[in-house]
């Protein structure tokens, strides 16, 4: 059964690897996938540890429902400490690693230590061998993963790699599945790299017992409907994520040019129905491909039609690409965002960092901070796609001072390029904003502000505060599991109720992680989508495990709280620019100048903003310093932490 | 801001409200999304908006 998955533990540096299994109180604490993974990072780690050393500890797994009758289980998860930010690094991706470690034996490897050469994970039926990676060391995503099946002799196998950016330890390096499902953000590529640990390759077939198939498989029935019906799936099996790009462009919620302007203008070429057009073999209702087990299939495929990468194939290019490689830089060339995007997919690097920090750099470069004897002659102003693709090559090999600067993520970069440099980076937690301006959106400001990874969507973002949800609709949502009577309001750029709103969501979105289960499957893009109620159901029906809704959300309050304690270990403070939940003075000081009249003008008020933090703060149980109260602790069973039972 | 529903077939639809045009693409039939904004309409609205927002600032201070 799927509560039998294994737990290994694997030292790189003397090549010792211990199997244990999970226990069940474990389990009905932790669940498992993220909230597990941060709990073993919790335990295994020290503080202050560098990230790129061999002390840190590297986490991967699978959700607790992973390749059981749910659908959408298919979402690897990888933490460790990050390189970026020295804060909590996580990364999470689709594809088909997870079932397949399961199928393998396990859910939760925990790797240790560095290799003294270059080496992969072969994870076979219970079985775990470390073998040279002399073959593939140096090669792209996908050629490692297609010579690693070829070295097996098994087409079946599935990889979790690093690309070359990963190799050459550029701090936002990602780890990667398949073409262009990536765990980016926080550099846990990078973690691999300074492992040596080039590839983790499973393949198994073992049997998970599901506790009551019949039950499970109508469930899921009815779990797919919900899932189908819903329009935001279906718009994105028909465009994938671009879609959403029409509507926040519209109303000017996109950086451009750095953080200059909240809206790309004239930019029709990047949008999904011309990628559709003018690409071959492109997005469409017959060219969308999905994840293991789910129905949605919003990953779109394309060829490149034109210039020197003309007839190459890739997948996406997701919203984020859109925003890192066409608004934040200002490029409206359709090649530009295919290429861009088929470079960091096989140099295995997150587009979301790398699209900002360059952007970042082009605004330096025309302020004259950074000049053509840093860029070695480059003219980097926005618009230039030579410059953009330039850069992403020089940063993912670290070639030149820039490339190599660049590489080292934002902060480090502030400090050795100097000046006011850092005054223009849009970050949090040392994690560059993903294109998103939120500077007419409270409730998301307040997100990206206090996510435990840094700058981020996907763990607290409130998204359906967009679509002016009617209130009886808000109100069914925000009561639940937990009861609810605060106010809430329908519109976007209010701050009243929106710090239950993220509290909500947060534990909403750590709960799935510890399922397993993808955010599109949840009320991330779609009112209407499963909640806690059916992942009770869901839980219980596949594996036996018998945790209620309530439960369920104790759970993920519990494994968002291990995770702020590992942050305020590695030095979290409230107000603090680099390692804080506070947001870059520019959202509070420069009106938006661009998009729907109601929002052309907004700044986030300094105060409102904080009376929101303190709001956030209560609702988690933190002091105003954001630190857990004694009480909150002994509620959530976490006054002894860490307490290595695992 | 508030919800809209362009009719059936538009490839544009115009906010009663602010003025906002938006140009209209269909997933499939009676399923509309926004494409993107008409450009020079979307353009002129924020610079009067902006102009006019910063100029009451000024008169009333910041809020």
């Amino acid at each position: 059964m799927a509560l039998n998955r294994k737990i290994a533990y694997i030292d790189l540096s003397t090549g010792k690897v211990e199997i244990r299994p999970i226990p069940l109180d474990m389990r009905k604490k932790l669940l498992g996938g993220r909230g597990l993974d941060a709990y073993l990072l919790y335990n295994h780690t020290k503080k202050g540890c560098d990230p790129l050393g061999p002390d840190n500890t590297l986490m991967v797994s699978g959700g607790i429902l992973t390749a059981t009758l749910a659908s959408a289980t298919a979402r690897t998860h990888v933490m460790a400490k990050s390189p970026l930010g020295g804060m909590l690094g996580s990364c999470n991706m689709g594809g088909f690693f997870a079932p397949e470690l399961a199928w393998a034996g396990f859910h939760h490897l925990v790797i240790k230590g560095k290799a003294a050469k270059p080496v992969y994970l072969w994870i076979h039926n219970g079985k775990i061998e470390i073998r040279d990676a002399k073959n593939i060391w140096g090669k792209t995503v996908t050629e490692t993963q297609w010579t690693i099946r070829e070295e097996l002799g098994d087409e079946d196998v599935k990889s979790l790699v690093i690309g070359q950016a990963g190799e050459n330890l550029v701090r936002y390096a990602n780890v990667m599945t398949g073409i262009k499902n990536s765990g980016g953000r926080t550099g846990m590529g990078a973690v691999m790299g300074s492992k040596n640990l080039k590839a983790i390759a499973a393949r198994g077939t073992m049997d998970i017992k599901i506790a009551y198939p019949k039950e499970a498989l109508d469930y899921n029935k009815r779990f797919i409907d919900q899932i189908t019906s819903a329009k935001v799936n279906q718009t994105q099996g028909t465009l994938g994520t671009p879609f959403i790009w029409g509507a926040t462009n519209s109303w000017g919620g996109v950086r451009t040019r750095n953080f200059q302007y909240n809206q790309m203008l004239y930019c029709d070429e990047i949008e999904p129905e011309s990628i559709d057009e003018n690409a071959t073999e492109t997005i469409g209702p017959n060219h969308m491909s999905g994840c293991f087990g789910c129905q949605v299939h919003c990953r779109a495929k394309y060829k490149i039609p034109t210039g020197p990468y003309a007839g190459k194939y890739d997948e996406g290019p997701e919203y984020t690409s859109q925003g890192a490689f066409s608004s934040e830089p200002d490029i409206p060339s359709l090649e530009n965002l295919l290429v861009a995007n088929h470079l960091v997919n096989q140099w295995g690097v997150d587009n979301l960092e790398i699209g900002s920090i360059i952007s970042w750099a082009m605004e330096l470069y025309e302020l004259g901070i950074l000049t053509n004897k840093e860029t070695d002659g480059l003219e980097l102003r926005f618009g230039s796609s030579e410059a953009l693709l330039e850069m992403i090559e020089r940063i993912c090999f670290r070639k030149g001072w820039l490339g190599n600067v660049l590489a080292e993520g934002g902060i480090i970069a502030s400090e050795k390029i100097g000046k006011n440099s850092f005054d223009y980076l849009i970050q949090v937690k040392g994690v560059n904003n993903l294109h998103s301006d939120e500077r007419a959106t409270p409730a998301l400001a307040l997100n990206i502000a206090t996510a435990s990874r840094g700058s981020d969507h996907l763990r607290s973002r409130p998204a359906i505060d967009l679509y002016h949800l009617p209130q009886e609709v808000m109100r069914k949502i925000y009561s639940s599991p937990v009861p609810y009577d605060g106010p809430l309001s329908s519109e976007h750029t209010e701050y009243v109720g929106k710090p239950w709103q993220v509290f909500w969501h947060e534990n909403c979105y750590m709960a799935v992680d510890c399922l397993g289960i993808c955010k599109y499957h949840t009320v991330f893009l779609g009112a209407t989508l499963p909640n806690f109620e059916d992942w009770s159901r869901v839980l219980y029906y596949n594996t036996g495990l018998e945790v209620t809704p309530r439960e369920i959300w104790d759970i993920a309050e519990r494994c968002n709280m291990i995770e702020r304690l590992f942050n305020l270990r590695e030095g979290l403070q409230r107000e603090d620019l680099k390692k804080g939940d506070m947001l870059n003075h520019r959202y509070f000081d420069e009106p938006v100048r661009r998009g729907a009249p109601d929002v052309v003008g907004m700044a986030i008020d300094r105060e409102k903003f904080k009376k929101m933090v303190d709001e956030f703060y209560e609702y988690k149980g933190l002091d105003r310093d954001g630190v857990p109260k004694p009480e909150t602790l002994e509620r959530l069973g976490l006054e002894k932490e860490p307490s290595h039972l695992l | 801001m508030g919800r809209l529903q362009p009719e059936r077939g538009a490839n544009q639809v115009k906010c009663p409200t602010c003025g906002m045009e938006y140009r209209i693409a269909w997933v499939k039939d009676g399923f509309p999304r926004i494409r993107g904004p008409v450009w020079d309409v979307t353009k002129r609205l924020a610079e009067e908006a902006f102009q006019r927002k910063m100029k009451e600032e000024k008169k009333d201070g910041p809020k």
